[in-house]
């Protein structure tokens, strides 16, 4: 059995991808892993995220085609042989998306946008993408105060009386895991509403 | 007949351990209004706060004042709960009025 721990704000991308495939599979990823998750990722085929549908259609081919175009930006002092080799290999792609796999020019992929020097893609799962938010000061003073103080915490653990044992389970293993790293855990131990409080079972 | 499982899973996982400093376990009530199988588990916790003062009021009422009694001991908290879950949300709301870390983890 696989499981998802997905560590998300309600309104992030990655929250809704999930959700809206129903498929529980790895979500995080940085923009930077793009290509090596987007392979593991890419084998579902419930997946509908466009990003996704765009790397998972077009061939490894394609792929490297788009690297040499990223490469092609930094390296200004590449040979005038090797430049048009690129472009023999580019206007290979392009014969490709006159078969009709791509609507545009290479599927959708801007090789600046890829180097993140200019805008940003639409990214449908993965990039953290929080709620805007106004940072107070003292907010940003917390974390920053919190960054400094990495020794052990006092952590409060509140949970609802209505808990499935699977999520028990995770609580348990959370509470173990505070405790065993030094840190105090303050806890309900009441009938009211407390980390993983009950369970109803029916008994026959 | 429903009977109800008590297994505090919080209590279960730090007394697991094995460092019985670190965990407070603080009650609503005193620990005789406890069911018989929490009192059980709560023998092996060292530090048990009562709240004997809280017996006539209903529990919904003492797990509140439990609630908030934990709240001014902690400097972080993690809530699990659902969206409906209105006690445990109560408590998300007033941590982060305490400029507490909150961390809530939905079940839903």
């Amino acid at each position: 059995m696989y499981l998802l721990i997905l560590f998300a704000n309600d309104d992030s991308d990655a929250f809704f991808v999930s959700k809206a495939n129903n498929v529980y599979m790895p979500v995080m990823r940085s923009r930077w892993l793009d290509d090596g998750l987007m392979g593991v990722v890419g084998i579902s085929t419930s997946f509908k995220s466009r990003s996704i549908k765009s790397m998972s259609s077009s061939s490894f081919h394609e792929e490297e085609t788009i690297n040499d175009d990223d490469d092609r930006l930094f390296s200004s002092s590449l040979s005038l042989e090797e430049n048009t080799d690129r472009e023999k290999i580019n206007s290979d792609a392009w014969k490709m998306n006159d078969v009709g796999e791509r609507e545009d020019k290479v599927g959708g992929y801007n090789a600046e946008e890829r180097l993140g020097m200019k805008g940003t893609r639409e990214v449908m799962l993965g990039e953290p993408k929080g709620p805007e938010k106004e940072y107070s000061v003292s907010s940003i003073l917390k974390e920053l105060a919190a960054i400094q103080q990495q020794g052990p915490q006092k952590y409060c653990v509140l949970g609802t009386r209505h808990c499935s044992f699977l999520h028990q389970q995770i609580i348990e293993l959370l509470a173990y895991a505070l405790v065993l790293s030094g840190n105090h855990v303050f806890t309900s131990g009441a009938g009211g509403t407390h980390a993983g409080e009950c369970f109803t079972m029916k008994v026959v | 007949m429903m009977r109800h499982f008590y297994a505090p899973a919080a209590i279960k996982g730090a007394l697991r351990a094995e460092r019985p400093d670190l965990l407070t376990v603080v009650l609503p009530q005193s620990l005789v209004m406890q069911s018989d199988e929490s009192q059980k588990l709560l023998e092996q916790v060292v530090d048990i706060i009562e709240m004997p003062q809280n017996d006539k009021l209903s529990l919904d009422v003492a797990s509140r004042m439990c609630n908030s009694f934990l709240l001014s001991r902690a400097d972080q908290l993690i809530a699990f709960a659902f969206h409906e879950s209105t006690t445990v949300i109560e408590a998300t709301r007033e941590a982060r009025k305490n400029e507490m870390l909150v961390t809530t983890l939905f079940l839903d």
